[in-house]
């Protein structure tokens, strides 16, 4: 390990020196109460505010309460996102404090490059008791044996399990055990901007509408210029993301990854994409490379009302709500010859070299009980794995209306998104995708050959054993 | 000499420990934060290593693959053009600044802060600024273009043809302040009395530019091309913030590749070996640059 520790460091020097930037986000040191010390770490413990409030197992329906009374030491928990989760999580800890008066937890908050730190934290064997790994990533630091395996702990807190969405779990099963945790999850909807709807006095899609009537609609909305000359307001927009081209390929039961081969030129899945390319050769929605040239992005052109009809996840939400000054709201994104929502989620792992796994495995419990989601959920950022929860407003608030993100949790989850990320290999395959698919929305080479070439060289480069 | 002794190191010996010292600092620094991890970089391009896991050497593979990769193939030759279009385009325009410049003008002092000012201001606002210029439906470009010459809209950064030559025109607007100083100061840095005698002599102006102007600030000029090239072959900012290599691979270059493949692909032993080649690739250049550069240099007028 000692040798790893000195090839990491050693590693990054040389990086550093032989080529480019520096890198690792700051973090910031706070205490639950939101105090921030100098060295820029985050611990929701020491405050006192939250030992004076204890609250009795008694007082609560989550099943780690009265282990937590008893337990003392520290665990640091690392993640992600923005300030508002910062602190969202920072009452999550706070909250769990009350029953956990000897825990204290370190609150790592990391803004920007959060993997790059994560992964220089692990290869010098200082990883976080907990911390959120993608996903797509979770296959490294399982290989690698950093995760621990979590299924004493399920047995031990069973609510974990109780109620939990069909599929979420597998993304953090490897060779049948859990060693990745699905915190949450995010569907993947159209967001309608419905006043624009009324002006142009067409009628607002709904639930059960499909994709040649989503693809009339974008083109019905979309507005030219008095000269002619540029697009005013497109009926639509496509992002070069993963949620929206797995989700497209999805909805025509495309098996683009398929016996550890990339299939993207596979029929269905070129029909999916070609919801997508056919949209921006119409002119209904921008191509991404245009969006990123006015510096901007495809939600804030929804949010000054330049786009009528946006696919995106949860995560807008905070932002359109606090923003948008029209009536907005979310429909089911529409059907092709199926329907499938990507499983886009931060999982959270147990380091396998903590050495308080106990306290790591209350405190998950905790953040995944009513109570914990409860503080979570409020923000409307994303959405609990437990089906009570879905059909519950506390957790899936209003606006925009629920029926969209309940109907979701029903169809959630690709075969393909799965197989390939259990390759470990997904983020540079999605670079190859992204790389290949904007050629094709740029208009620089046909979606076919884009899509071919994306296969050919992620067969030979990537997936070639 | 025993009272020499007695009060220890002799003046010569102090003087000599008080170098020593003040040499020690930066090339302890040097040696430990260049030199080594340079070596180490390509010791780890042997390795297959994510980080995560411990380090599988495996010889040259990585550079078996580099020479199969053809992204990487993509990106050096992308590299190999931003070379091509930059270093000439940036040394003229900073030369004919600081020629300009270097004229006794009313308010050259204004002329020189502003024509200095895009080099103090932070690469991301000038990226984001020129990512408006450049904007195809709305861009001031594209407008003045339709306007003059009826042009249609063309996609600067979306348009796989001009995204590279769009980002570089950024880039000298950006850079040709600092070069500029450098000529500027080499140019006033010549004898007014050699002036004076080819104006006697009846030289032309243009004469004086090729015959007196260029010799004199050829060491001016070495360096700052030696420099530009070396800059350009390690090109990442630019291309990280405006178009993220896109679109597809157009404005892919070894450097942004080598970046990728360490920080997102989590391929360190790639990455390195990357480096390593393109350590070489520059190495070599150089050492070319100077062999060449070095014959047209007058260093002692």
């Amino acid at each position: 390990m000692k040798k790893k520790k000195v090839m990491a460091m050693l590693a990054v020097a040389a990086m550093m020196t032989v080529a480019l930037t520096g890198c690792g986000g700051g973090g910031a040191t706070t205490t639950a109460a939101g105090d921030t010390t100098a060295a820029g770490d985050t611990t929701a413990a020491g405050n006192t505010a939250a030992a004076d409030e204890t609250a009795a197992a008694t007082d609560t329906d989550w099943e780690g309460a009265s282990v937590a009374s008893g337990l003392s030491g520290k665990v640091t928990y690392m993640h992600s996102g923005d300030d508002y989760e910062r602190e969202m999580y920072a009452n999550v800890f706070s909250s769990y404090q009350k029953y956990a008066p000897g825990v204290e937890i370190e609150q790592m908050y990391v803004p920007s490059d959060y993997y790059t730190k994560l992964q220089t934290l692990a290869t010098a064997d200082s990883l976080p008791d907990l911390f959120w790994v993608a996903e797509s990533s979770a296959r490294m630091y399982y290989d690698a044996g950093l995760l621990a395996n979590m299924d004493d702990y399920m047995k031990q807190y069973p609510q974990l399990t109780e109620d939990i969405i069909d599929g979420v779990l597998e993304f953090g099963q490897f060779d049948g055990s859990q060693y990745a945790f699905p915190k949450d999850w995010t569907s993947y909807v159209m967001y309608i901007n419905k006043d624009m709807f009324k002006e142009a006095g067409v009628e607002a899609p709904t639930n059960d509408w499909t994709v040649e009537e989503y693809k009339d609609l974008a083109a019905q909305m979309t507005q030219m210029s008095a000269d002619g000359s540029r697009v005013e307001v497109y009926g639509t927009a496509i992002n070069n993301y993963r949620a929206d081209w797995i989700n497209w390929m999805g909805n025509y039961d495309a098996e683009w990854f398929k016996d550890g081969k990339s299939n993207l030129s596979s029929p269905e899945a070129k029909q999916g994409l070609g919801v997508m390319y056919d949209l921006v050769q119409a002119g209904s929605a921008p191509s991404p490379g245009t969006v990123s040239a006015t510096g901007d992005s495809e939600d804030r052109l929804f949010i000054i009302g330049k786009v009528a009809m946006y696919p995106s996840g949860r995560w807008t939400i905070p932002s359109f709500r606090s923003e948008c000054d029209f009536e907005w709201d979310a429909v089911e994104m529409p059907k092709g010859t199926t329907r499938t929502c990507p499983f886009i989620c931060s999982m959270v792992g147990i380091a396998s070299t903590s050495e308080n796994k106990d306290i790591a495995a209350n405190v998950l419990s905790y953040q995944m009980s009513d109570e914990g989601l409860a503080l979570v959920m409020e923000s409307a950022l994303s959405l609990p794995v437990y089906k009570d929860l879905m059909a519950n407003e506390k957790y899936v608030n209003t606006p925009p209306s629920a029926e969209a993100f309940i109907n979701t949790s029903e169809y959630l989850g690709n075969p393909s998104q799965l197989e390939v990320c259990k390759t470990g290999k997904f983020s540079e395959y999605n670079s190859m995708i992204n790389a290949g698919l904007s050629e094709a929305f740029e208009g620089n080479t046909t979606l076919d050959e884009a899509l071919a070439k994306i296969d050919e060289q992620a067969n030979t480069t990537l997936f070639n054993n | 000499m025993n009272k020499s002794k007695s009060k220890g190191l002799s003046l010569r010996q102090k003087e000599a420990a008080t170098g020593i010292a003040f040499i020690a600092l930066p090339l302890i620094s040097l040696i430990l934060f260049m030199y080594y991890p340079i070596i180490r970089s390509f010791m780890i391009s042997a390795f297959d290593w994510n980080l995560l896991s411990d380090p599988k050497f495996i010889g040259l593979d990585n550079y078996k693959t580099l020479m199969h990769d053809e992204v990487f193939k993509t990106s050096l030759l992308n590299t190999c053009k931003w070379v091509i279009i930059y270093v000439p385009m940036s040394v003229i325009t900073s030369f004919l600044l600081a020629l300009l410049l270097d004229q006794k003008l009313k308010g050259a002092g204004f002329f020189r802060t502003l024509y200095y000012l895009p080099v103090v201001a932070p690469i991301v606002v000038v990226a984001l600024l020129f990512v408006w210029i450049y904007n195809t439906d709305y861009g001031i470009l594209n407008f003045i273009l339709k306007k003059l010459f009826n042009m249609e809209p063309i996609g600067w950064l979306t348009d796989s043809r001009y995204s590279l030559f769009a980002i570089a025109v950024m880039s000298v607007w950006k850079w040709a302040g600092y070069n500029m100083l450098i000529f500027l100061a080499a140019l006033q840095g010549i004898d007014d009395g050699i002036y004076e005698a080819a104006a006697i002599d009846g030289v032309t102006p243009m004469s004086k530019l090729f015959k007196i102007k260029i010799p004199l600030v050829m060491p001016s000029i070495y360096f700052v091309m030696l420099t530009a090239v070396i800059d350009a072959f390690q090109m990442f900012t630019e291309i990280f913030i405006m178009t993220k290599g896109g679109p597809g691979y157009s404005t892919y270059t070894v450097s942004y590749y080598l970046w990728s493949c360490a920080f997102e692909y989590s391929k360190m032993g790639y990455a390195c070996a990357m480096a390593a080649v393109m350590f070489v690739i520059i190495l070599v250049v150089t050492l070319v640059q100077n062999k060449v550069m070095d014959r047209k240099v007058q260093y002692d007028v």
